[in-house]
């Protein structure tokens, strides 16, 4: 009898998924998902990225990953018609027993090799990055990668999961080595320096860290190669949403850029990076997805601004690169500011965002900087599509 | 030797926590949502003349970011929990039983402390408001460019939407110096009343500069909120934080931290660069009526890259902050957090209060050359089937 009462609660459930759609959650960065999505990998010579995902499960879980490339077709010019973003992507496999967390440094990658020692108080062998379950055959980035990196938990066949087994972290780490294109210090502006030299402080390094955006997974995943976020019942989406939808607004709380840094007596400021991916993504076509954002900027005095940014695949935008005027400190007349940021209406992708607050400070001739999780609200009513190649789902 | 400096540093403090540490639902707790209740578990700040307690030359300080995303004004009524040990005999504060001892007085004993000091602001519709813990914030400064520290609309010479403002606003200061404690705001009406208003958004940002030693490091977290359950606020005094009489969403039953072991090699950089972690902890129950903590017997699930499997317990109560390697033991190496005993680089710890309900940011230093700090939100799973209370005065 209860057997027959599970049953038929399930049933109903899977119905009003069916006819609700779902897409009742949102993206989230404190919980486990079927999706997560790290939208700030970078390994450029000056950087570099530690990847951490953990299975949160006690069954043994798979996810299929994607590395996008953003990165400009030449990275030392500026972006333009003839200098599109690569928007390459690279995949691969990983599976995790239960419980297990891994890790890999994205440059490197994360070879399978049995043979890895662990690390060890006797004898002393800490410099252990490779010791563990090997999750399978992790790839290294290329030389010069600025991207994302997004892994969907599939099961054995390799066909989209709702499990929500899925969390993750990127640890990015900057190097304070010679720019090579401003011949300064990365981490001491103003100190000049000679490409490939000693000059630069090696002992000054500056990580920040942020919490992957997850993407739950809804009961009525059909685990064909079209990933629905959000929306109701459509051609590709019969069932509707097969995972909760990208948000509507996201709200960043913010220092105006270019603001004093409060805690620092010298002449410290700080200035805001966002770094935004759309939502909606076409592994099988390549096709970059574009993403047109409105932006509206409140100062403490309550008086509003109101800018645009675009981004194409991938992008690293500084606060003065949206919107020279409606960021700026002198602008807003006040240290913080709350920005609101949605997918303008004819736009068809969300999108997802995280940030970076550099702390400049020209007394100690230092920038360190700290990464941030951004607030979210609401939830976009038509669903966003991300397509895995049909031929990566299923049986291998 | 700076690594030398830190660790001692922030071991004594872990210590003096550690032994403060011990007394004590619906849907979730949340870092990436507005909410109706938000609390910071790390507020600290300390200044150049705190030569006992860190090294010289270092000053901390944590610029609190609150912000409502609304379109009215809101109202919090904010507590600052004090989770200083004091001494005995002198009533400094201290954070390691060494500091208690002196020529004049003898020795006396580090005994726990917690204490809250609380205020009100008013929030004008989606305005953003940030302070420095050490300073507060009071007085006006109504045009641009606005003075740091001052509230911008005062009422009088200029009003915020509907007419709105910050009139009757202040912030104090933090009540020590050095502070370690916590921050917690809640939504509440004109009369002081809790309203299920789900609206605030806060940050706070660590900011670590070092003279002697001329570098400086930042990290940034969100402050954890709870969600008003829409009509299930009542106009008492005591907030029901989940169970079945749930007014706000639930503490989780887990917490899930990520984590480096702590003294694992930094992978990204070349030579010995040891990572460490600080969890920081406080409970979702407080008592501030009869000025009682909330506590809990925390139990940690520690898993490998192995999938091999530890756990330890320890119970704490107002607040902890410790080196993961310190929850265990005192003896660092041989902790279950440490990466020599792990056998692994990183690591999951599964968090299980037993009591109240708690909320943790984490703290993670590399230490290889200049200290540079990073932090994070922990993730949440589960809601405890117990509620928690907090009791306003």
């Amino acid at each position: 009898m209860d057997m027959q009462r599970g049953r038929i609660g399930l049933m109903a459930a899977a119905l009003v998924g069916l006819v609700v759609g779902g897409a009742q959650a949102q993206v989230t960065t404190e919980k486990s998902a079927s999706i997560l999505v790290f939208p700030k990998v970078v390994s450029d010579g000056t950087r570099d990225t530690v990847i951490q995902i953990t299975n949160t499960s006690n069954s043994m879980v798979h996810a299929h990953c994607f590395y996008v490339n953003g990165a400009l077709t030449f990275p030392e010019l500026p972006a333009g018609p003839i200098n599109p973003p690569l928007w390459i992507e690279i995949d691969f496999d990983i599976w995790l027993t239960k419980q297990q967390p891994t890790h890999w440094v994205v440059s490197q990658g994360r070879l399978v090799n049995a043979a890895d020692a662990p690390c060890s108080n006797n004898p002393a062998n800490y410099s252990c990055n490779d010791a563990g379950i090997d999750p399978g055959r992790v790839p290294p980035v290329v030389e010069y990668f600025t991207g994302e990196l997004k892994c969907i938990e599939v099961d054995p066949s390799g066909a989209p999961l709702s499990g929500n087994h899925l969390k993750g972290e990127a640890t990015t780490t900057t190097f304070n080595v010679c720019n090579p294109i401003t011949e300064e210090c990365v981490l001491e502006p103003g100190t000049s320096c000679t490409p490939g030299g000693t000059d630069c402080d090696s002992s000054i390094q500056d990580v920040a860290k942020y919490n992957a955006l997850g993407v739950i997974g809804n009961e009525n995943n059909d685990g064909d190669p079209v990933l629905c976020l959000g929306g109701e019942p459509t051609e590709d989406c019969p069932n509707g949403a097969e995972y909760d939808a990208c948000p509507q607004f996201w709200i960043a709380n913010h220092f105006a850029q270019g603001a004093p840094e409060p805690a620092i007596d010298d002449d410290a400021e700080v200035n805001t990076t966002w770094t935004i991916v759309p939502c909606t993504q076409n592994f099988e076509t390549q096709n970059p997805e574009r993403v047109t954002i409105f932006i509206e900027t409140w100062n403490e005095f309550e008086q509003a601004f109101s800018s645009f940014a675009t981004v194409t695949c991938w992008d690293e935008l500084a606060l003065d690169e949206i919107n020279e005027v409606t960021f700026d400190y002198q602008t807003l007349g006040t240290t913080f500011a709350q920005s609101r940021l949605r997918p303008s209406s004819q736009t068809r992708s969300g999108f997802m965002m995280v940030g970076s607050e550099a702390h400049v400070y020209p007394g100690n001739n230092i920038t360190q900087t700290a990464d941030v999780n951004y607030h979210i609200e609401g939830e976009r009513s038509g669903p966003d599509l991300i397509t895995i190649p049909f031929d990566q789902v299923g049986p291998q | 030797m700076r690594q030398v400096r830190w660790a001692s540093w922030v071991m004594g403090l872990a210590m003096a926590l550690g032994v403060c540490g011990v007394r004590p639902v619906a849907a979730d707790m949340t870092s990436d949502r507005a909410a109706a209740i938000l609390t910071w578990p790390s507020v600290i700040s300390a200044g150049v003349n705190q030569a006992d307690i860190l090294p010289t030359g270092v000053e901390i300080d944590t610029v609190i970011q609150l912000s409502n995303t609304s379109t009215d004004p809101v109202w919090v009524h904010c507590f600052y929990e004090n989770a200083n040990p004091h001494c005995s005999n002198t009533g400094e504060v201290c954070y390691a039983a060494e500091e208690c001892c002196n020529p004049s007085t003898g020795c006396g004993i580090c005994i726990p402390g917690w204490n809250e000091t609380d205020f009100r602001v008013q929030i004008t519709p989606r305005q953003p408001l940030g302070w420095l813990a050490s300073e507060g914030m009071s007085g006006y400064s109504t045009t641009p460019d606005k003075a740091f520290g001052k509230f911008p609309i005062d009422g009088v010479n200029n009003f915020g939407i509907g007419g709105s403002s910050n009139a009757g606003s202040r912030i104090p200061p933090v009540a020590e110096d050095p502070f370690l404690g916590a921050l917690r705001c809640i939504a509440v009406d004109q009369d002081g009343v809790p309203v299920d208003r789900n609206v605030l958004t806060g940050q706070a940002t660590l900011v670590v500069q070092d003279d002697e030693e001329d570098y400086l490091t930042v990290g940034k977290h969100n402050a954890v909120g709870l969600l008003a359950i829409e009509g299930a606020v009542n106009d008492d005094n005591t907030l029901v934080i989940g169970g079945p009489e749930a007014e706000y969403n639930g503490c989780p039953n887990y917490l899930i931290l990520n984590h480096f072991f702590d003294g694992a090699d930094d992978p990204v950089t070349e030579g010995f660069d040891p990572v460490s972690t600080i969890l920081e902890m406080v409970p979702c129950s407080d008592d501030y009526l009869r000025q009682v903590p909330g506590a809990a017997v925390v139990q940690y699930l520690v898993y490998n890259e192995f999938e091999q499997r530890f756990s330890t317990s320890r119970p704490m109560q107002c607040k902890q902050f410790s080196l993961l390697s310190n929850i265990d033991t005192t003896q660092n190496e041989r902790s279950i957090f440490s990466a020599g005993v792990s056998g692994t680089l990183t690591g999951q710890s599964r968090i299980n209060p037993i009591g109240n309900g708690l909320m943790a940011v984490a703290h993670e230093l590399h230490t290889g050359g200049d200290l540079s700090l990073a932090e994070f939100n922990v993730h949440y799973q589960g809601d405890r089937a117990n509620p928690d209370f907090i009791v306003l005065p």
